[in-house]
């Protein structure tokens, strides 16, 4: 295919889509790279008319390009273990290596990426730098968490990421989601093998100007377990989306976060999470809490297919509207096939207890501190499955933090 | 120490509509002597405890109420607090994932804060709570569950007093804290409550009933109805209502 063919994929480009259209023709006409691309074009950036984005209109927060803001602090810059940053310059890779953790700077496949489903993941896979593509094996148990930072700056910035976790390995990864004021997304695939277990600490921070994609596709082997715990703090625009697929029976799935959004900043945590065999689990509990300004969506979504018989799967989300003006949206869906199956969602949202705050300033609780901790409960099931009491410290001082500076 | 004079306080529904509740009320509990109050149901008995402590919605539109010659209407509920003024409510809040303890100590250090005072230490604070959760027979695991949460009502009211006897308030107001206990609950808090009377400590004990100021001994009793303190006595005015009820008073009163 010729470069002009690739032009007219797009009919009447936003500037953005010109930019992504300008890109891909410096990357040279790679089959898949261009596979994913006319993925991506079919539709082009999504918007808040298409289903699946409707609370994340992604076209209309790239109208305006990126703003340089301050570089964002990482609160898990003092947990030691070997680290891959990927930034505008590309991938830095850890100075040691440790047993049983190898990487490779090549991915080839595009299996999934390529999906109708996920317009981002098919950009990314256009559009990733091959400077920013990086294969990780775990082949033994890692004694330190091994860290992910993506550091994004005010252009855009495309990643890619693929974990295998090898039969039997126990590994923690722990993952940094900035955005200093440009256009990231990031996508990352996580191959838990037969009996593998893979906890997945993620927090994300980025300046208001900033727009943050991050999709995540995790496969799931027989007697696996994944727990993730997220803490978000949300951009101009920031969509976490995780899909899970149950492939083999016996596997755990544990889909946790907590948001916490000021004036001005929005997250979209969406999840689907596929039981396509039986005997399989999935705890998923999202909390958030949101100020005047803030904007919070949920979309949460259970597929049993008809074979997984036993599939056991529980979905809540809970939002705190700290103020008025705050706004959330929320919608849990399951589509269930097989007949023997525990599923369950619970969504709410509400405001603190007026007279649980008073009770507590009668005590002599100063109202922020008492609305800071009834939130900080609020919240804490989010974070409580992390099993590494350093990282879940980490993250809980860190909402606390907030809360007590922005309440 | 505490003096309340023709106060009048209106309440806000929810839909912002005001009604007057406290209708000129003036009081007085010098300092070392316990006061109870009765009064029928809906006089305003908890009415005027919140408006004393400062809850939203509660509106003073005339009159004053001070402690220890302090106006009290002009703070924040937790500068009342800090001033020492501590209220056990008659219907005791559940406070979702905060432990007894971590409830407790944030109380007591931020009052010290407000007051200038030193933090107390993590050891002290120990000692002190495990001494009085085993005066009032409160079981050490309870002080490590989130405050109030699936307790029972009479848990709650021992746990009032608990965190009464830890912060160590100078003025007292016991909103009902006798309902819901059983005889042997009500006599563990009262030696609590008693425990606590000091010379330089005052309290105001609402109650409808005799049975705890056998065990409380007032220095004196208020009757409450629409709004008003309607008769001031002794000891003995207890025990003449709980033999005749209101009425008699009431008469009286409007007599
Ligand atoms: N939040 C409120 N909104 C409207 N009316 C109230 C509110 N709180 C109390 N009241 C009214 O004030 C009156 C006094 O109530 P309360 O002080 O609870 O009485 P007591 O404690 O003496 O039984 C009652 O008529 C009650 O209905
Ligand atoms: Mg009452």
């Amino acid at each position: 295919m010729s470069e002009t063919d690739v032009s007219t994929l797009i009919a009447k480009p936003s500037p953005a889509e010109e930019r992504f259209i300008s890109a891909f023709k410096t990357l040279g006409t790679d089959a898949s790279r261009l596979r994913s691309f006319e993925a991506f074009a079919k539709k082009g950036l999504p918007h808040r008319r298409i289903e699946n984005w409707r609370w994340s209109d992604l076209r209309a927060a790239l109208k305006t390009s990126g703003v340089q803001g301050n570089s964002i602090r990482d609160v898990f810059a003092e947990i030691a273990g070997p680290t891959f940053t990927f930034s505008a310059q590309g991938v830095k890779t850890p100075n040691a290596q440790p047993e049983g953790l190898n990487w490779s700077e090549e991915l080839l496949e595009t299996s999934f990426v390529a999906s109708e489903d996920l317009p981002m993941a098919a950009l990314t896979a256009a559009l990733c730098e091959n400077s920013r593509v990086l294969r990780i094996e775990i082949s033994a148990d890692q004694s330190l968490p091994v860290r992910l930072v993506i550091d994004a700056n005010a252009s855009d910035m495309f990643s890619r990421i693929e974990l295998n976790v090898r039969e039997g390995v126990k590994a923690t990864i722990v993952e940094s989601h900035f955005n200093q004021g440009g256009f990231s997304s990031t996508v990352i695939e996580y191959n838990v093998e037969k009996n593998a277990s893979v906890e997945r600490v993620i927090y994300q921070s980025a300046n208001e100007t900033a727009v943050q994609v991050v999709t995540t596709n995790v496969r799931l082997s027989g007697d696996s377990e994944f727990t993730q715990s997220a803490l978000a703090k949300g951009a101009k625009l920031c969509r976490l989306e995780t899909r899970v697929d149950h492939q083999v029976e016996g596997a755990k799935a544990v889909i946790n976060a907590a948001y916490l959004l000021d004036d001005g900043r929005h997250v979209d945590v969406t999840s689907h999470v596929r039981h396509s065999a039986g005997h399989c689990e999935t705890a998923q509990v999202t909390k958030g809490a949101v100020k005047k300004g803030g904007k919070g969506a949920f979309q949460g979504k259970f597929y049993v297919a008809r074979d997984a018989q036993k599939t056991d799967a529980a979905m809540a989300h809970n939002a705190l509207l700290l103020e008025d003006g705050a706004e959330v949206n929320a919608k849990p869906e399951l589509e269930i096939y097989a007949d023997d199956v525990q599923c369950a969602h619970g969504n709410t949202a509400g405001s603190l207890d007026e007279d649980a705050l008073f009770y507590m300033r009668q005590r002599g609780i100063p109202l922020v501190t008492a609305k800071a901790m009834l939130t900080q409960s609020f919240i804490a099931e989010g974070l409580a499955t992390i099993s590494d009491d350093a990282l879940r410290e980490i993250l809980e001082e860190e909402a606390n933090q907030w809360l007590m500076t922005s309440l | 120490m505490l003096a309340l004079n023709d106060l009048v306080a209106r309440v806000e529904n929810e839909n912002g509509e005001g009604k007057e509740i406290i209708k000129g009320l003036s009081l007085n509990v010098p300092a070392g002597e316990v006061h109870a109050i009765m009064g029928p149901n809906g006089a305003g008995k908890s009415t005027l405890s919140y408006v004393l402590t400062g809850r939203d919605g509660y509106e003073v539109t005339s009159g004053s109420a001070s402690l220890n010659d302090e106006d009290l209407l002009e703070m924040d509920p937790e500068e009342r607090a800090a001033k020492g003024l501590y209220l056990s409510f008659q219907y005791p809040l559940e406070i979702p994932g905060v432990p007894v303890m971590t409830f407790v100590r944030t109380a007591m250090n931020a009052q010290r804060k407000m007051r200038g005072e030193d933090e107390i230490s993590a050891p002290e604070f120990l000692k002190k709570a495990r001494e009085l959760a085993k005066v009032l027979k409160i079981q050490p695991d309870m002080l490590k569950r989130p405050l109030n949460v699936g307790f029972s009502g009479g848990e709650k009211k021992r746990l009032e007093i608990f965190q009464a006897m830890m912060l160590e308030p100078n003025f007292l107001i016991l909103d009902e804290t006798d309902s819901g206990l059983d005889i042997d609950a009500l006599r563990i808090v009262s030696e609590g409550v008693n425990a606590l009377r000091s010379e330089n400590r005052g309290m105001l004990v609402i109650t409808h009933y005799q049975r705890l100021l056998d065990h409380i001994k007032p220095d004196k009793v208020h009757v409450l109805a629409a709004g008003q303190i309607i008769k001031t006595g002794g000891p003995e005015l207890a025990l003449r209502l709980e033999k005749e009820g209101y009425d008699g008073v009431l008469a009286e009163a409007n007599a």
